[in-house]
């Protein structure tokens, strides 16, 4: 068992994760990225 | 009148029972078997587990949706399929058993949860926990409440969570319990009092059964192995790959990893994620002999369209099946789970004492759902006359995946992971084997609405309310 203390996120980020306007917009583009790959994923049409 | 019948109520069955009674006329009869009679929203059991979340709004009643759907519906348990004389012998919880006739069959049977394959693992005959089916996930948190309890009183408690078996699959869903696990008690003012230790199979951390992922990020390419590690160092979680767990007894683990070390790992509370099988389904042909070695693969998962034998290096996207239709009755498909991969999608190890330690790939949720489609609609090409036209392999079918790392709306987090495709594919692209430009992964709250979002939208989609089918798989 191992216990590692390198790329703890710094408190910058900890606040990006939690700050609610930037998630909100956040959650927009990741519900649109997750549509359009769902819906029009780049399909392979050999 | 073509008479189809499903095998299973799980992702793939349930989408499968939806899209061919969508598409067939009323004349053809869509019947599905299931042994229980609730549908249940397995990725929401993380929650569960650990008390989080009622186990009622993760369920609902099955037959009023077929009522309503026209698709009739037997509670019983599939125990044989006749492929020649076209029949499935079921078996209700009486006993009673009954020859149910088809022209189609979806064998969406799901897993058989492998506890035997590991020496004393599992709720039922063992000590460690599973939160694979409710009522495992119940007896999982009651047992999380009893160390949560002990905690209170000052005692520490060692918590482990992983894999507990070299074979072994969902290592996401592992994930998420033990995040869920670190923010709860974070939640509770109790995480000095635990250490919380992570135990898989994987070659390494962030494999989650599909090779890990590679993303642009931040202006270089990283893998999912930088991010978990960033993560479990973010929440003290101790954590061992490359390891096979071999047997459980009540306060330890022993294991053997790749270097072909022998172990043991104390722990006080154990969710170990079992081996997954294929359902116990017997296939018997015309002459009353067993060919379920030929209908099968070793586990018990059904051959489909792939090409089976080939060594993991060899293997190429063309070898991924895309049709799920069995090759030797072209009117039996298996969509979700049940069906057999024609490799791993992470590099298989083997160690000097023959040890298998290998994540094997999982096929649930997006997966599950979008297979179940697939069958549906080349079905429905069937009837029609037409030979199937719908594939889509795994090598070209994306995946979305929102790991929880705390439930809460205000306060939680999510890894959100996107990628295509699931399977890599090297020949498309040879450096990473997927798509750069899809690929995505970053935690953060938005990620939890997005996770609590799913929960709602899938039920809904599951009970085929209106407009079900807009909802992508």
């Amino acid at each position: 068992m191992q216990l590692i203390k390198d790329m703890k996120p710094t408190a910058r980020t900890r606040f990006i994760r939690q700050c609610k306007i930037y998630q909100l917009f956040r959650f927009i583009v990741l519900n649109i990225r997750i549509l359009k790959t769902a819906l029009f994923p780049p399909h392979n049409y050999k | 009148m073509a008479k189809v019948v499903v095998l299973g109520a799980g992702f793939s069955g349930q989408t499968a029972a939806l899209y061919l009674r969508k598409k067939l006329g009323r004349e053809h009869d869509v019947t599905v078997v299931n042994p229980w009679p609730r549908f249940t929203y397995i990725p929401s059991l993380v929650w569960v587990g650990m008390g989080r979340m009622n186990p009622e709004q993760t369920m609902f009643e099955l037959a009023p949706v077929y009522e309503k759907k026209g698709i009739h519906f037997k509670q019983a348990w599939a125990r044989e399929i006749h492929p020649d004389e076209q029949f499935v012998l079921i078996e209700d919880k009486s006993g009673i058993k009954e020859k149910l006739p088809y022209d189609y069959l979806v064998n969406a049977t799901g897993p058989h949860l492998n506890f035997e394959g590991t020496k004393g693992l599992g709720p039922d005959n063992g000590t460690s926990h599973s939160i694979c089916n409710i009522h495992h996930a119940k007896m999982a948190r009651e047992a999380y409440l009893e160390s949560v309890a002990r905690m209170e009183k000052g005692e520490k408690q060692r918590i482990l969570i992983g894999t507990g078996h070299g074979m072994a699959t969902c290592q996401g869903a592992a994930l998420e319990y033990i995040t869920n696990i670190h923010n709860d008690l974070v939640r509770r003012g109790l995480r000095d009092k635990a250490k919380i230790m992570w135990i898989s199979n994987e070659p390494k951390l962030g494999d989650l059964g599909v090779g890990g992922v590679h993303v642009k990020k931040y202006g270089y390419i990283m893998n999912s192995e930088s991010f978990l590690k960033s993560l479990f160092a973010e929440q003290e979680i101790y954590y061992q790959v490359q390891t096979a767990v071999q047997e459980v007894d009540q306060n330890k683990v022993y294991w053997e990893n790749y270097l072909a070390e022998q172990g043991e790992t104390a722990y006080d509370f154990a969710m170990l994620i079992p081996q997954f099988h294929g359902t116990r389904l017997k296939y018997i042909n015309r002459e009353q002999k067993d060919i379920t070695d030929q209908m099968t693969n070793p586990a018990g998962f059904m051959l489909v369209d792939g090409v089976y034998g080939k060594e993991w290096k060899d293997l190429r996207s063309e070898d991924w099946p895309s049709t799920y239709q069995s090759p030797l009755y072209r009117n039996i498909f298996a969509p979700g789970i049940a069906f057999a991969p024609p490799g791993t999608i992470s590099q298989p190890f083997v160690n000097k004492n023959g040890v298998q330690i290998t994540a094997t790939p999982p096929r649930t949720g997006m997966a599950a759902g979008i297979t179940g489609r697939v069958v549906a609609e080349n079905i429905v090409d069937m009837i029609e006359g037409n030979d199937p036209s719908h594939r889509e392999a795994m090598t070209d079918m994306p995946g979305a995946c929102i790991a929880s790392i705390g439930k809460s709306v205000w306060n939680g987090a999510a890894a959100t992971i996107l990628m295509y495709p699931v399977a890599p594919d090297y020949d498309r692209y040879p450096d990473y084997g997927r798509d750069l430009k899809v690929n995505s992964m970053e935690i953060g709250l938005a990620g939890a609405w997005i996770k609590r979002v799913l929960h709602t939208m899938f039920i809904y989609k599951m009970k085929g309310h209106p407009g079900w089918q807009l909802i992508p798989e």
